[in-house]
């Protein structure tokens, strides 16, 4: 299969700190494909690198067919982002904030405000459309900064933590609408460590750790066809914690 | 070319829907006020220039020269001092757009020049140049070229000062170096023109220095060609358009590196506060340790002391230079200036910060140990300054005794200090700013900004009315024995109104808790 978006040995240091270490990754297109790992594993950093927010040290990545480095511009114009930190214009209003997005990306005026309705209804945004986004829940956050990334319709979707701090409602919400996206042929590269959504949603996944891929695959191989949980898949390949918590806590326990 | 007028367009209406957003959500009133203050400025700016065309010489070269700084020095200052109001200024709300660098400066610079403030600035200097200042001959070609130059020279040094400051703040070196170079900046000048013994010869020797600041080279082009010397008038034009070339190159070229580079460079290194949490076996000794592990590790504190101590010697410096090595009196007690100098630093003293409040609500508070403890903390921030102050004063006048007396003195004065804090942070209590970011000053965007303002300058008056007994006592008993005893004695005064305020704090603070994290961490009640 074809794939949408290839990323080649990316390195990213912090002083001496190797953030991300040879990274490989290679999406299908059309596919839901996952970084997983826990936190510090370098998902974030890596993301960045992808999207053109991050120089790597070293690497490459390719989006398309098109080099994200050393000029990401043409990259974004073919992909969506949910960044994990949302630096949106916070005095602006849901609905114009997805307008002066649609504009700024040279959309049609007409296409972009219809399209900021649908997004907005689907979204369940369409009551808090003229508030401001700095009047906006976590939840709602996210969900604005989700219909920004769909606005122009891109053919890689890159969403960095899309489930965290958002409750069950607007979570299915985010969900029908990726998989919606998914069905038209969409690619969604996301990070999470929700396992249980992971493993729902997933057609391949990388298990990152220490910022190196330190297991691959679909599904299915990861788990044996189900026979184990992608969860103690997860724990196997990234360490779990060093002492038991039921001999190292005695002391919490009611009397 | 279609494609940067189109982005030059959505500059313009982004910036205005954004002011015109946050002008109705701040209410009527501060609608009409914002308008009426831009309308005001416009009209003053266009009279005082204007009037020039009737003045002498001299006088319009000093008039532009002082207009031109002060709305240089606002403009550039203004947006990193007032941090938040102008959500443009930061380039990565724009990083995900597929934009050019040439399209996110045009978006930039259109937005930049649309507030109310540039606005209301551009108009008065056009049309009060163009009224006071041209005349026929040179002048009517370098007024208007130097207008425009003057404009897009104050943007791109604000834009370029709010993008360095940013890639600065990536590390905790450069933030403190960042902030204590602004502030090293933006005080000298005042020193400059304190220096010089009388009104006059200041206000003269402010003005040359002024002048000299290239920001302002656009006016001594205008001055120049009111003369009608057109070679130096083209000289300075050349020079101010460069300065703009620079500078707005530096501004897409700043703001590039931040969207590729743009995060943290410096990763947390491991910590350990073994020596310090050791001797924490109250509630009062564990508050105590935690907030000198923030006095340790806070930007805000290591930026603060550096701040005052800077400026303490500074000021004690203007002290000994104005009034001569001989008045070692003033000199001595200018040493304290150090102190107002560094109210800043303390600002946890004068308010909470969110994180601070969490922990203290979580370990069943807060109450007087963690008010105590997060005073005292404060105190090296208020004292060391002050005594290093002393020293240079020392050496420089002889005046060693008197010195020392002043530096015990501090004591008590810092402790009424502190008694302001204690009331302040229960009845106002303020957030402390968010110095990771410079362009999310979140206290700003709440109009929070200008009630720290108005809570210091309340302490300074309190701490004044507070102070002024043990001064009017020292005054009083020089060349008598008992002098030496007054510090003891101011520091008994001193800690009757500090113990009083701790327990009033404490009886007043019980159950407030949720007020308070609705006051100083409101989002994270969403």
């Amino acid at each position: 299969m074809e794939n949408a978006l290839v990323a080649n040995g990316l390195v990213k240091r912090f002083g001496d700190k190797v953030a991300v270490n040879h990274l490989d990754l290679a999406v299908p297109r059309g596919s839901w494909f996952g970084i997983v790992g826990p936190n510090g594993a370098g998902k974030t950093t890596s993301i960045r690198m992808i999207v053109g927010l991050l120089r790597p040290d070293q690497g490459a990545v390719v989006v398309n067919g098109i080099d994200v480095w050393p000029d990401p511009t043409e990259v974004k114009r073919m992909v969506g982002v949910l960044p994990d930190d949302l630096r949106l214009f916070e005095r602006l209003t849901g609905e114009e904030l997805l307008v002066y997005i649609g504009l700024l990306r040279r959309l049609d005026r007409t296409a972009v405000v219809s399209r900021a309705e649908q997004l907005l209804d689907v979204l369940g945004l369409t009551n808090a459309a003229n508030d401001l986004v700095a009047d906006y829940s976590t939840g709602m956050r996210k969900k604005i900064a989700l219909a920004a990334a769909l606005l122009h319709s891109p053919s890689v979707l890159i969403l960095d933590e899309p489930f965290e701090s958002v409750d069950p409602v607007s979570s299915k919400v985010i969900v029908d609408v990726l998989q919606h996206y998914r069905s038209s042929g969409g690619t969604i590269l996301f990070s999470s460590h929700v396992m249980d959504t992971v493993e729902r949603l997933c057609d391949q996944i990388v298990i990152v750790s220490s910022g190196e891929v330190v297991q691959s695959g679909s599904i299915q191989e990861l788990t044996q066809s189900s026979s184990v949980r992608l969860e103690d898949v997860f724990i196997d390949a990234v360490g779990g914690p060093g002492a038991q918590a039921s001999e190292s806590l005695k002391w919490l326990r009611q009397p | 070319m279609n494609s940067l007028v189109h982005m030059a367009r959505l500059g313009v209406s982004l910036r205005w829907r954004l002011s015109s957003n946050r002008l109705r959500r701040r209410g009527k009133h501060t609608r009409r006020s914002t308008i009426l203050v831009a309308a005001s400025y416009t009209v003053l700016n266009a009279v005082v220039l204007g009037s020039a065309r009737f003045g002498s010489e001299a006088a319009a070269v000093k008039t532009l020269t002082l207009l031109m700084a002060s709305m240089a020095l606002g403009w550039v200052f203004g947006p990193v001092l007032i941090g938040g109001v102008d959500e443009t200024i930061d380039p990565t709300r724009l990083a995900l757009l597929p934009l050019s660098s040439t399209e996110r400066y045009i978006v930039q610079l259109s937005a930049a020049m649309t507030g109310p403030g540039p606005l209301a600035a551009t108009a008065g200097l056009v049309i009060g140049l163009m009224v006071g200042y041209t005349r026929l001959g040179i002048s009517i070609l370098v007024v208007p070229l130097a207008s425009i130059c003057a404009i897009l020279l104050m943007v791109g040094a604000a834009r370029s000062l709010a993008a360095a400051l940013a890639i600065a703040q990536r590390s905790r070196v450069g933030r403190d170096f960042a902030v204590l170079a602004a502030a090293i900046a933006g005080g000298s000048l005042f020193i400059v023109a304190q220096l010089a013994r009388d009104v006059g010869a200041r206000a003269d020797a402010l003005i040359k220095a002024l002048a000299w600041i290239p920001l302002v080279w656009p006016a001594r082009a205008i001055n120049t060609a009111r003369r009608g010397e057109g070679l130096p008038a083209f000289g300075w034009l050349v020079a101010s358009l460069t300065l703009v070339v620079a500078l707005h190159a530096a501004w897409i070229w700043l703001s590039h590196f931040l969207l590729i580079n743009g995060e943290r460079g410096s990763q947390s290194r491991q910590r350990t506060n073994r020596s310090t949490l050791s001797g924490a076996s109250t509630r009062f000794g564990a508050e105590l340790a935690r907030q000198l592990i923030y006095l340790r590790r806070s930007p805000n504190n290591s930026v603060g002391f550096l701040y005052g101590t800077v400026f303490g010697i500074s000021f004690a410096m203007v002290q000994i230079v104005q009034h001569g090595a001989g008045n070692g009196t003033a000199s001595a007690f200018g040493i304290l200036l150090a102190m107002l100098a560094n109210l800043g630093a303390v600002t946890n003293v004068l308010g909470f910060d969110a994180g601070s409040l969490w922990i203290e609500v979580l370990a069943d508070g807060p109450g007087r140990p963690h008010i105590m403890a997060r005073q005292l903390i404060a105190l090296p921030n208020l004292l060391v300054p002050t005594w290093l102050s002393g020293v240079v004063v020392g050496i420089w006048t002889g005046e060693w005794t008197l010195v020392l007396l002043v530096s015990i003195l501090a004591i008590p004065i810092a402790i009424n200090v502190l008694t302001f804090g204690v009331v302040a942070s229960v009845l106002a209590p303020a957030a402390l700013p968010d110095w990771d970011n410079p362009f999310g000053n979140r206290q700003s965007n709440e109009g929070r900004g200008l009630r720290l303002v108005v809570i210091a300058l309340t302490g300074m008056v309190s701490i004044a009315v507070l102070s002024a007994p043990i001064f009017m006592v020292v005054f009083r008993s020089f060349g008598y024995w008992w002098l030496w005893l007054l510090p003891f004695g101011a520091l008994a005064y001193a800690a009757v109104p500090f113990g009083l305020a701790l327990l009033w704090a404490g009886w007043y603070l019980h159950g407030k808790e949720p007020d308070l994290i609705e006051a100083l961490a409101s989002r994270a009640l969403n």
